[in-house]
């Protein structure tokens, strides 16, 4: 018998069997039992430990579902949602499940129904293996009692009193005299709420424990192995088997996890993470192989899964012609990539991009995308993109829904929900119209990007186009690429701006399409700005936020937008406009290279007209386009050049054009159509700030334009084989590259970032949250020189001979006497008195001084907190120039 | 890109890659310091692709300026790509966290520069090694504890294949033997007054000595760095000073000397 001391007293609250004959009840106070027991054996009851336990246990039970939620202290829920056929059918599912644990000493009770209101139920009061069929749910449910439907102990009571002993009694009754029957309305409405769970009118969301991967293979042994290197061989076939699913689908995976489950039930997983989306097997097989002693094999292993928890697009990036020389990507990847339509990165350096390989999207590859696309497409529900979106802010909510996801596991996408949704999404990448649902999401996560800080590059954005699914996954990965991808259809946006790039582009993004995003976005974007609701788009600049302002954009585009229109006006959005959308995305970034590297004003000026064209019609065009077939990779191609033309005369008619798609474009049409009149041929349509933006980001550029790198995206893709050996042998922390922060305190203004792009975050942490807000900043146009080397904290000083108010003549640091010949200060740095860690920071004086060797130092003087008129303090070694 | 840098793309793309000219790449730039000095002494090749080149501080506490001198060495690398950066953990909290700031003042973009933080010296030669594979590199560049014969045996012959130069920074002051293609030995030496402000520090100056070439042969100079040319120019001798070819040492001896062997136990 287990008690917990509570404020009434040491109370029981859970009794054996034996105790319960013996009179003891849970509840009741140890003392009363006592009384009536007197042989009563009492453990303290440990709810953490049980808690702990069932976690265990939960994460045990993810061999059968991905699904998996912890339900109240002592259960849990599985959605076994395209499962069964794994282990025989739903029968041998139940047995299965339910045999492990009784061999592992746990009694308990299951059941197995069409929603998990009913199964819950049937675990309480059915035959504690019961299964039911969708077409029996409704007598079955009926025909339990209502202590089933998991309500408050009095409401029972109060319902037997009723003479409502059964489901079906409570059912039979008009709705409307049931809620009078109740006292008050919270009894009446969770009545009805349980009522409408246990038949499945109302959805009950499943909070699982972790996100349902998106793609996850898993293979059974026919005997425990304890030998790791049995998993290497697993190893294999399961990869090969996730990089069809991958391929199949277009994505590559960002991060992959491998579960081995153990035969005492307990798990061990090696996760790997890597810096671009992959789907090579051999190259993330020796990524696992160094990894593989970690996995602890204890009593032996019985069962490998191997999920990939985030994928992103792989589509290709294609950074320059040499890059492809390097030991790159398997041949068929590249081609595959290539495919994908993804607009090429700038090349590493200062550079001019080449611009033959640059803008080459071969029309055979977008043919290879659409169709692989297609081939996933199901059926479009109108009503999903709003659930969709719901889903797209974090844990996918909806995810219980077994008719749902069923469409997701018979398309073969995974079980992700908003997947599922998306199912028809997906391939709306293609077509314009359906991004919509997939938007939303995207949007959402996009935004969050950038709080990671992702400098990286590509992306950020993200594209949602297509996007149903990746509204989870997208948004912590980052989305690079996807851009483009997507981008086609859909939104994009580069955050490129984080990386202080100023430059470019854009960190919009876009919704092309669509519509709900609003919602996305607006975290996203942060900003948000956004309107919400704006159906054809409205997107949000999140930029400036930043403080940059300015320039490019924060845009967003609005493409299609409607209400958008607003929107961009104050993002700033010039450039957006173009950007718009669809291939707006793609554009943006295509924009936004080229002006980079070509530091003359001219050509981004017009760049920027150019944007501010497409807008409407662009935007249009392509999807539209799409939507007739092989567009979308082409259309990013030519966004530069060609994409005017196209878009003007289709977006004329947008909606006989879209026609092909039936239901799902239609709303497309509609965003197209506005977005036409709303920005007219060449933007002037478009209030003022918009149009205005664009010319002035454009003269912006060229100034800071002559930087020399382009941000993370200045890596080459051969570099990030690289960096996945490293980070994984070394740790992830432990490969970096360093981006500016917007702080004048030295110490502070960089910091350490993962190559490549975020490193996508798993569950919860996929909310945005607006204090993460990236810090990042772009470089200062004219800084005071920066020593090369910081020391990780100040060494003290000693200062044998001062000057009142100005440098030291001579110094001791490290022990060795230096004399100051040249010094030049001081450069005042106060404390970020609005941060909160910088209470009590000094506020510190520098001086840059060289010593009669040559060796040049920074070095400070802190002043007392009352300010200069305080007094001065002591001397600091901060930092070395040479 | 030039039609030099074109042709190089071509041969690459036709297979005929870094294996074709190991000893650097021909259709690039000759990489090498921008002084006549040096450059005439560097031999044909200038600081070869492909090849291990070896820094070692004069003193131990001159890394950092050896590091600046080095950082500027990078801004001036023809090859395009990014640059690998590896630290020990030793060297950061010793010598300070690289600075971006600094990195783009002296005209590196810090975008190009991955970072690698190492928490045992001996991951230095695997780190080194998987990244001379990547052509896709402009440069590796490592800086430690002074790698052993084996280590820069290996080096080389890695880098021989990919055509990726790697620099190696010993923390040490002593040299250890190495296969390296150059040898370099760098101190500071005192620079050059701020162009407004003659008070104050300006471009800083290096005692630079060149122990081994390959191609070459050896020599020492002074050198500071020209912010316009992005390139290194001959130290000025102020007057009265030592010779330009001096080794800087006598110079540095009142204020340095008496530190520097004490400096042994500064780590």
């Amino acid at each position: 018998m287990l008690v917990e001391r509570g404020a009434g007293g040491t109370r029981i609250t859970a009794a054996s069997r034996e105790a319960l004959r013996a009179g003891a009840r849970p509840g009741q106070a140890l003392t009363d039992a006592r009384a009536a027991c007197p042989g009563l054996r009492v453990l303290q009851a440990e709810p953490e430990a049980d808690r702990a336990l069932l976690e265990h246990l939960a994460r045990a039970a993810q061999r059968h579902a991905p699904i998996v939620a912890m339900d109240g202290p002592d259960g849990l829920l599985l959605d076994t949602t395209g499962c069964a056929h794994l282990f025989g059918g739903e029968a041998g599912l139940m047995a299965d499940c339910t045999g492990r644990l009784e061999r592992a000493g746990f009694t308990l009770r299951a059941g197995l129904a069409p929603t998990p209101g009913l199964a819950r139920a049937l675990a309480l009061c059915g035959t504690g293996r019961e299964i039911v069929t969708a077409e029996q749910a409704a007598a079955r449910a009926d025909a339990l009692p209502v202590a089933a439907l998991r309500l408050a102990p009095e409401r029972v009571v109060l319902l037997r009193r009723l003479g409502l002993a059964s489901v079906g009694a409570l059912r039979a009754l008009p709705r409307a005299t049931l809620e009078r029957r109740f006292r008050n309305r919270d009894a009446a409405l969770s009545v009805r709420l349980r009522l409408d769970q246990l038949t499945g009118a109302v959805d009950e969301p499943l909070a699982p424990l972790q996100p349902p991967p998106l793609y996850r293979v898993q293979q059974v042994l026919p005997e425990p192995v304890i030998d790791v290197s049995a998993a290497g061989m697993v190893l294999g076939d399961l990869l090969l088997r996730l990089v069809g699913l991958l391929e199949r689908d277009g994505r590559g995976a960002r991060a992959l996890t491998l579960t081995a489950f153990r035969a005492d039930g307990g798990t061990s997983a090696v996760r790997l993470r890597l810096a671009r989306p992959s789907r090579d097997a051999a190259r993330i097989g020796r990524l696992f192989a160094d990894r593989l002693e970690e996995i602890d094999s204890g009593f032996g292993i019985d069962a490998f899964l191997l999920e990939a928890p985030v994928a992103e697009a792989l589509s290709a990036r294609q950074d320059s012609l040499v890059e492809d020389l390097a030991p790159a990507p398997d041949a068929r990847q590249a081609r595959r990539n290539a495919g994908a339509g993804r607009a090429p990165e700038p090349p590493a350096d200062s550079r001019p991009p080449s611009r033959a390989g640059a803008e080459r999207h071969p029309p055979e590859q977008a043919g290879d995308l659409f169709a692989a696309r297609t081939g996933g497409v199901e059926e479009a529900d109108p009503l999903a993109p709003r659930a969709a979106v719901r889903a797209g802010g974090g844990m996918p909510r909806g995810a219980g829904h077994p008719r749902r996801l069923s469409h997701a596991l018979g398309a073969g996408r995974g079980a992700h929900l908003s997947t599922a949704e998306a199912g028809p999404c997906h391939m709306l990448a293609v077509d314009g119209a359906e991004d919509i649902v997939g938007f939303a999401q995207s949007g959402g996560e996009a935004g969050r990007r950038p709080a990671q800080g992702r400098d990286t590059e590509p992306g950020a954005g993200l594209a949602t186009a297509g996007g149903g699914e990746r509204g989870f996954g997208f948004g912590q990965a980052g989305g690079e690429v996807r851009g483009v991808h997507l981008a086609r259809s859909g939104g994009v946006e580069g955050r490129r701006p984080a990386q202080g790039r100023d430059t470019e582009p854009g960190a919009g993004l876009a919704a092309a399409g669509g519509g709900e995003r609003g919602f996305g976005s607006g975290q996203a974007g942060g900003t948000e700005r956004g309107m919400p609701p704006v159906r054809g788009g409205g997107v949000e600049g999140w930029r400036p936020a930043q403080g940059r302002d300015t320039e490019p954009g924060a845009g967003l585009a609005p493409a299609g937008g409607g209400e958008g229109g607003i929107r961009p006006g104050q993002a700033g959005g010039a450039e957006e406009g173009g950007r718009l959308a669809r291939r707006g995305g793609a554009d943006g970034r295509r924009l936004a290279q080229v002006r980079g590297a070509g530091p003359d004003p001219a050509g981004k000026a017009e760049g920027g007209i150019r944007s501010g064209r497409m807008t409407g019609v662009e935007d249009s065009g392509p999807l539209v386009r799409t939507g007739g077939g092989p567009a979308p990779a082409e259309g990013a191609g030519h966004d530069l050049r060609s994409g005017q033309e196209s878009g003007a005369e289709e977006a004329a008619c947008p909606a006989a054009r879209s026609g092909e798609e039936g239901g799902r474009s239609l709303v497309w049409s509609v965003g197209a159509g506005r977005s036409c009149a709303l920005v007219g041929e060449d933007g002037d349509a478009h209030p003022g700030p918009a149009g205005a933006k664009p010319a002035a980001g454009s003269a912006r550029r060229p100034g800071r334009g002559s930087a020399p790198g382009q941000g993370g995206a200045a890596l080459p893709g051969a570099m990030f084989p690289l960096v996945d050996t490293l980070a994984n042998r070394l740790g992830g922390r432990r490969v970096y590259q360093l981006a500016p922060v917007a702080s004048h305190l030295p110490e502070r203004a960089m910091r350490r970032v993962a190559v490549g792009g975020a490193q996508p975050r798993l569950a919860t942490a996929a909310r945005a949250t607006p204090d993460t807000a990236p810090d990042t900043a772009a470089w200062p146009e004219a800084a005071p020189p920066r020593p090369l080397r910081l020391l990780p904290r100040p060494e003290p000083l000693e200062v044998t001979a001062a000057l009142p108010d100005g440098p030291p003549l001579q110094f001791v640091w490290r022990r060795v006497r230096r004399v100051v010949v040249r010094a030049a200060g001081p450069e005042r740095i106060a404390p970020e008195w609005w941060h909160p860690d910088a209470r009590g920071t000094a506020v510190r004086d520098y001086y840059h001084v060289e010593d009669r060797e040559g060796c040049q130092y920074w070095i400070c003087r802190a002043l007392a907190p009352g300010g200069p008129a305080a007094g001065r303090g002591a001397w600091y070694m901060h930092g070395l120039f040479a | 890109m030039d039609v030099d840098a074109l042709r190089q793309v071509i041969a690459r793309m036709e297979g005929r890659g870094a294996k074709l000219e190991p000893g650097g790449e021909r259709g690039l730039p000759r990489w090498s310091l921008g002084v006549e000095g040096p450059d005439a002494a560097l031999g044909p090749e200038g600081l070869a692709g492909g090849a291990l080149h070896d820094f070692t501080p004069r003193q131990a506490s001159h890394a950092p300026g050896l590091a600046a001198f080095v950082l500027r060495l990078l801004v001036r690398l023809p090859r395009a790509g990014p640059v690998l950066w590896c630290q020990t953990d030793f060297a950061l909290r010793e010598y300070g966290a690289p600075g971006i700031a600094a990195f783009r003042g002296a005209g590196l973009a810090p975008e190009r520069v991955v970072f690698v933080s190492l928490r045992r010296a001996e991951e230095m030669s695997f780190v080194l090694e998987e990244a001379l594979g990547v052509p896709a590199l402009a440069a590796v560049l490592g800086e430690g504890p002074p790698l052993s014969f084996t280590a820069t045996r290996r080096l080389a012959l890695r880098a021989g294949e990919s055509g990726v130069p790697c620099l190696f920074l010993g923390l040490g002051a002593q040299a250890q033997p190495s296969v390296a293609a150059t040898r370099w030995r760098v101190g500071p030496a005192p620079g050059l007054p701020h162009p407004d402000d003659p008070a104050a520090p300006g471009q800083p100056g290096w005692a630079v000595e060149l122990e081994r070439a390959r191609a070459g042969r050896p020599g020492a100079w002074k050198v500071t760095w020209n912010e316009e040319t992005h390139s290194f120019a001959p130290l000025p001798v102020p007057a009265g000073g030592a010779g330009a070819a001096g080794r800087g040492g006598p110079e540095a001896d009142p204020a340095g000397l008496a530190g520097a062997t004490g400096g042994g136990g500064e780590g």
